[in-house]
């Protein structure tokens, strides 16, 4: 970012091509709506490009980056009225489980239909996950955040995100269960 | 069995799931403005006409620093000159200089000729001197007289050198006849303008005021200055009386215009008002 502040265009295009895909998942998780995740993800990159001329090195560019856009995405929600809240955590002890998914076993065609599978799966359960839940796993999946980053970035406490993620960890294996 | 909240396996199976990525278009939207403004970037951020600043400033300085020079020169030439002397380290009676032009100024007090023919020989110290110092007839008579010394209290060794130093130094001609200047002016606020005709005789002027050859030839030109140095304004007064009481009256006017010019500011008697 900073030999792009000083005018190297080449050093952008190697960031963009780093985090372009784990920003625009972000969004898509999120809205669950492409046209939105466009939209969001254009947005996002374009205030990145404003600010580089300013831009310190003060936390690791992708805690930057994915701070930018989970503003964003509030922003996005309260203007559809929505305000992402933590669930009721009755019932979710977190004991759903061990999530062990076979191994793929060479590339035949049952292993991938399998995988596919899998992966919907995976997909449709993180989908049904609350908002803040759903958020810290993206944030750390497509992130690579740490515990303390998610919280940083969130604006709540350590706990809280940990607490966060072993619910959507919990709740996601319970979902998968019939692929053990 | 509770579940840490990373689970690697469904890490990876999310991974392999989670592979979509943003249309082309927005892709070739964001690099276009992550281009423009990289091209923004390289230009230059100061703007052209700063580059001349440091330039342009020194310039300033050094015209401003030019002009207040010639300024201050214009108009303190005084301040000038005094600054030459002081920056001019006082001559010794040993020094070279000195000794090497002795014979012109001996042979100048052996000829007891007048100021004009002192100026022919000698035309580089008297050429430089100001003109009302030249004039000044009153370092000859101090130096020459036995009581006078007092009367030149600036005549120092380096002073009695200074027509030498002055023919061979210009710029310390020049300071040596300020601080001659100085000192005749104090002794010449009571005898200057009575001492004008003896003056023109003793024109080597300043410099042979204050020259070891001025009392010789001052001598032999102006025998009456030491009575006349001597003579107080009263005693003055009287003589001129005297001589209007023995009725030599063109004696004592000519007398008490000396006086007048010697002392304007002096009170006359009221019987010597009349001599013209």
């Amino acid at each position: 970012m900073l030999a792009y502040r000083s005018g190297e265009g080449a050093a952008f295009e190697a960031l963009y091509e780093r985090w372009r895909g784990p920003l625009y998942r972000y969004f898509l998780r999120q809205c669950n709506h492409a046209g939105q995740a466009d939209e969001l993800f254009q947005d996002v990159f374009m205030r990145v490009i404003g600010a580089a001329a300013g831009y310190e090195p003060t936390a690791k560019f992708s805690t930057w980056l994915f701070r930018i856009a989970r503003n964003r995405l509030v922003d996005h929600w309260r203007k559809l009225g929505r305000e992402p809240v933590d669930p009721p955590a009755a019932g979710e002890d977190g004991d759903e489980g061990v999530f062990d998914p076979p191994a793929p076993d060479g590339e035949t065609p049952h292993s991938r239909a399998e995988q596919q599978q899998l992966g919907r799966a995976l997909l449709a359960a993180l989908n049904e996950l609350p908002e803040v839940q759903r958020d810290a796993f993206l944030l750390a999946e497509e992130g690579g955040l740490t515990l303390e980053e998610i919280a940083s970035v969130s604006g709540v406490g350590r706990e809280t995100i940990k607490s966060r993620l072993r619910y959507a960890t919990a709740k996601l294996r319970g979902k998968l269960e019939p692929w053990r | 069995m509770a579940v840490s909240e990373f689970d690697p396996k469904l890490s990876r199976a999310y991974r392999e799931a989670s592979t979509e990525g943003p249309p082309a278009a927005v892709d070739a939207a964001i690099l276009a403005a992550a281009r423009r403004q990289a091209a923004q970037s390289r230009r230059p951020a100061r703007a052209p006409w700063l580059r001349w600043m440091a330039p342009a400033s020194a310039l300033a300085t050094l015209v401003v620093a030019v002009a207040l020079a010639f300024l201050v020169e214009r108009e303190q030439p005084q301040t000038s000159e005094g600054t030459a002397i002081r920056a001019i380290p006082p001559l010794r009676p040993s020094a070279p200089p000195v000794r090497s032009f002795d014979p012109a100024t001996e042979k100048a007090a052996d000829s007891a000729a007048p100021a004009a023919a002192m100026k022919k020989e000698t035309p580089a110290v008297t050429a430089p001197l100001p003109a009302p110092i030249a004039a000044s007839p009153v370092p000859a008579p101090a130096v020459s007289t036995p009581v006078a010394p007092s009367a030149t209290p600036a005549a120092s060794p380096a002073q009695v050198t200074a027509p030498p130093a002055a023919l061979a130094f210009p710029a310390e001609s020049r300071a040596k006849s300020a601080e001659s200047r100085m000192s005749a002016q104090k002794a010449a606020e009571s005898e200057s303008m009575r001492q004008s005709n003896v003056a023109r005789d003793s024109a080597p002027g300043i410099a042979g005021a204050s020259s070891p050859t001025a009392p010789a030839a001052a001598g032999k030109l102006a025998p009456l200055r030491p009575e006349a140095s001597r003579r107080s304004p009263e005693a003055w007064l009287e003589e001129i009386s005297r001589l209007q009481r023995e009725g030599r009256g063109k004696e004592a006017a000519e007398q008490l215009a000396e006086f007048r010019k010697a002392y304007p500011a002096h009170a006359v008697p009221e019987n010597l008002r009349g001599l013209q």
